[in-house]
């Protein structure tokens, strides 16, 4: 509709004022938005594990390109791509850019930068790309993590601390000339960019390394499934190394397959096992600390325990895994020969309603706390559970029917090398934020056993480690407190046959612990814990008792 | 006595001062029109040269990020060949070293270190060392004191 000029005068700049003044600033303002650097992450020596950098990526827009042969051959040598590789990459129709080949390193981007201009190359552009960078190559993947496309964190710490890594975006306010260039001096910073925090974590690059390299020829060498290892400090709950198998590279590019989450999650909290025998030192420790029991209590090995069916049913019977009967056994014994009669007269004397309390205390059915995503709780059934019987009393005591985390194993054995108290299990120590530092500090849970129970357990372990059987296991000049165990995997028949979790937890040196380790096999070809986990504790201890620089104790052998 | 008026002199005198006021008037339009005249090369002066100093900001910005960015990039090569698989990869498929067959390990009859020293280490650069000083005994003479002793019993004569 046309308006007369009187009109328009009155009705543009007073009627339509608004109108026109947005449509004025939006010609001529922008809204420039600052990324912030995600977090970088290290491990307890100051050692990066993730960064965050800028690297260069070389595009080329085909259209562009002048000499694509003579460019082709020059930058050959530098992007380690022959020249028909690079040329293929040319589409001379294109006006869009093409990534030819990115995280450039900075002397490559130098020379690439030198070349373009010695030879007149056009049609090449070196663009810098955020990068996440993995100096230590795949270490600790499952503890990591890693990060989509869109920079937000999508497993492990990368997801669980993101909203401490991420950071905020800032934003920038400013104006453009004619030629739509940034007038600078209209630059407004509306808000700052707050870069995120970075964090170190209790993890120890050597350890790790350790573990990681142990666990695979582990792995390898027993024809095992899979399995894990996991060094915490028991004065701490620090976790100073947690590997896991099978794995997977955070270094590579990869696409994510849904089939392939089982191996990206944190398994040692995410997954549950039943421990078996292990669990022995759990139930014993409750007799211990209830003074019920000391280590030369003498128990009786028939060999059988026999429960009435329900309704008909058959009895139920529990055997001792080598179907022998020892007669008269001192509860050392009963952990020296991971006695199951033995072990259920134990729990026997420590009483339903203790016996669960005890495994309460442990933290069985709770989560820990540590900062890994996806924490399940683990499954205890208790006396108040329907369905509950006396078999389940006898079950769990000796480490079946109850289904724990490797965490909650591991943390329950840090406490035996604690003296009793339980610590929160953490992997982070402290949190380097813009304004300041956060210090994660050791955080007791509560007090389990009493320091001379916790003792006299740590003792009755380096009875079984100092077994003529284990001779060949034994850390040269160190103490060690161990126990074994060897779970048979549960299936929705009952347990299979041939298939089992073979662990051993032990505590470096006994006397005074600084290392709790937990090693678990899945199913390897010989199926007991003795057997196959035993020689990795030894290789592990070996190494890691030399890295902290761990006495000899004076009275070993 | 009523003074007598003076016309023409008084005049003059009138006359004289207009003149006056109409030069300084002229002197400041003049005045006036020269800073009016030079208003707008000032401003453009001005703005010309904070705007080429707005524009040197941002160079040196750009300049100042690229050398933070190569600096971050040079960073995380540094870490990279500081990282234990770099330094396993040279040591194994450049010097060509092997994993011992066989450990020795040697028990020495000395006493523990004290707690303290024997805490966690925290940080590897903070690892607490032990150095062990060793006692000062004469029980073991230098080479130069049996030289010197020997030379003094050639000089003194048997």
């Amino acid at each position: 509709m046309r308006r007369r000029p009187g009109v328009s005068a009155v009705y543009l700049p007073v009627l339509e004022h608004d109108k026109y003044t947005e449509a004025a600033s939006e010609a001529h303002q922008r809204t420039i938005q600052v990324p912030a650097r995600r977090g970088s992450i290290y491990d307890a020596n100051g050692n990066p594990l993730a960064l965050t950098v800028q690297l260069d990526a070389l595009t080329a827009i085909g259209k562009e390109v002048n000499k694509p042969d003579v460019m082709a051959q020059a930058l050959s040598p530098l992007l380690e791509m022959t020249p028909p590789e690079i040329l293929a990459k040319i589409d001379p129709n294109r006006s869009d850019p093409v990534t030819i080949k990115d995280h450039l390193t900075a002397g490559v981007s130098d020379a690439i930068d030198a070349e373009i201009e010695r030879s007149q190359l056009q049609g090449l552009n070196l663009e810098a790309r955020p990068v996440r960078e993995y100096p230590e190559g795949s270490l600790a993947p499952q503890v990591l993590g890693f990060i989509g496309t869109d920079r937000d964190g999508l497993a492990g710490l990368e997801y669980s601390m993101e909203d401490e890594l991420r950071g905020a975006a800032g934003q920038i306010d400013t104006e453009i000339d004619i030629t739509r260039q940034e007038l600078i001096l209209a630059r407004r910073v509306v808000n700052p960019a707050r870069d995120g925090s970075d964090l170190v974590l209790t993890l120890d690059r050597f350890v790790q390394r350790t573990i990681e390299r142990e666990l695979a020829e582990a792995v390898r060498a027993n024809k095992a499934s899979g399995g894990m290892i996991m060094v915490m400090e028991p004065s701490t709950g620090a976790i100073l190394g947690m590997a896991n198998s099978p794995s997977f590279s955070v270094a590579d590019p990869m696409v994510i397959n849904p089939g392939d989450q089982a191996i990206h999650k944190a398994a040692a909290v995410t997954n549950q096992y039943e421990p078996g025998s292990v669990m022995k030192l759990v139930t014993m420790s409750g007799a211990l600390d209830r003074g019920l029991v000391t280590p030369s209590t003498v128990v009786m090995d028939s060999g059988i325990i026999s429960f009435p069916g329900a309704k008909g049913k058959p009895p139920t019977t529990i055997r001792n895994w080598d179907l022998s009967a020892h007669g008269p056994l001192t509860a050392t014994q009963v952990l020296i020969f991971s006695n199951n009669v033995g072990i259920y007269q134990v729990a026997e004397k420590l009483g339903r309603d203790d016996l669960y309390k005890y495994l309460n205390l442990f933290g069985f059915g709770q989560k820990t706390g540590v900062q890994l995503p996806g924490e399940v709780p683990g499954t205890v059934r208790t006396p108040e559970d329907p369905g509950w019987s006396v078999v389940d009393m006898a079950t769990n005591a000796l480490g079946q029917g109850i289904a724990v985390t490797p965490l909650q194993m591991l943390n329950a054995i840090s406490t035996i090398g604690n003296d009793g108290v339980m610590m929160r299990p953490t992997l982070i120590r402290e949190i380097i934020r813009p304004d300041g530092v956060e210090r994660v500090e050791p955080q007791a849970v509560r007090k389990v056993i009493s320091p001379q129970a916790a003792q006299t357990l740590r003792g009755m372990m380096v009875a079984v480690m100092e077994q003529p059987a284990n001779l060949a296991n034994q850390i040269p000049g160190i103490r060690v407190a161990d126990k074994t165990g060897t779970a048979d995997f549960p299936t929705d028949l009952g347990y299979t046959s041939g298939k089992t979790f073979a662990s051993v937890v032990a505590l470096i040196p006994a006397d005074r612990p600084r290392l709790a380790i937990l090693i678990r096999l899945d199913a390897p070809a010989a199926i007991y814990g003795g057997t196959v986990a035993s020689p990795v504790l030894k290789r592990v201890g070996i190494e890691l008792a030399a890295y902290y620089r761990i006495p000899s104790s004076a009275d070993s052998r | 006595m009523k003074p007598s008026v003076v016309g023409k002199p008084g005049g003059e005198l009138s006359s004289q001062r207009t003149r006056g006021r109409f030069g300084r008037s002229m002197v400041l339009l003049l005045l006036g029109l020269g800073l009016v005249g030079l208003a707008p090369p000032l401003y453009l002066l001005q703005t010309g040269g904070a705007l080429t100093t707005g524009y040197n900001i941002q160079r040196l910005q750009q300049e100042r990020a690229t050398w933070i960015l190569r600096n971050q990039q040079l960073e995380a090569e540094i870490s990279k060949a500081h990282s234990l698989a770099w330094v396993e990869h040279e040591a194994v498929y450049r010097l060509g070293m092997q994993r011992p067959a066989q450990q020795t390990t040697v028990q020495m009859n000395v006493p523990p270190p004290s707690t303290t020293v024997a805490r966690m280490p925290s940080r590897e650069s903070s690892m607490p060392v032990t150095v062990l000083t060793p006692p000062a005994t004469n029980d073991d003479p230098s080479v130069f004191a049996d030289l010197a002793s020997a030379v003094g019993n050639l000089m003194n004569g048997p």
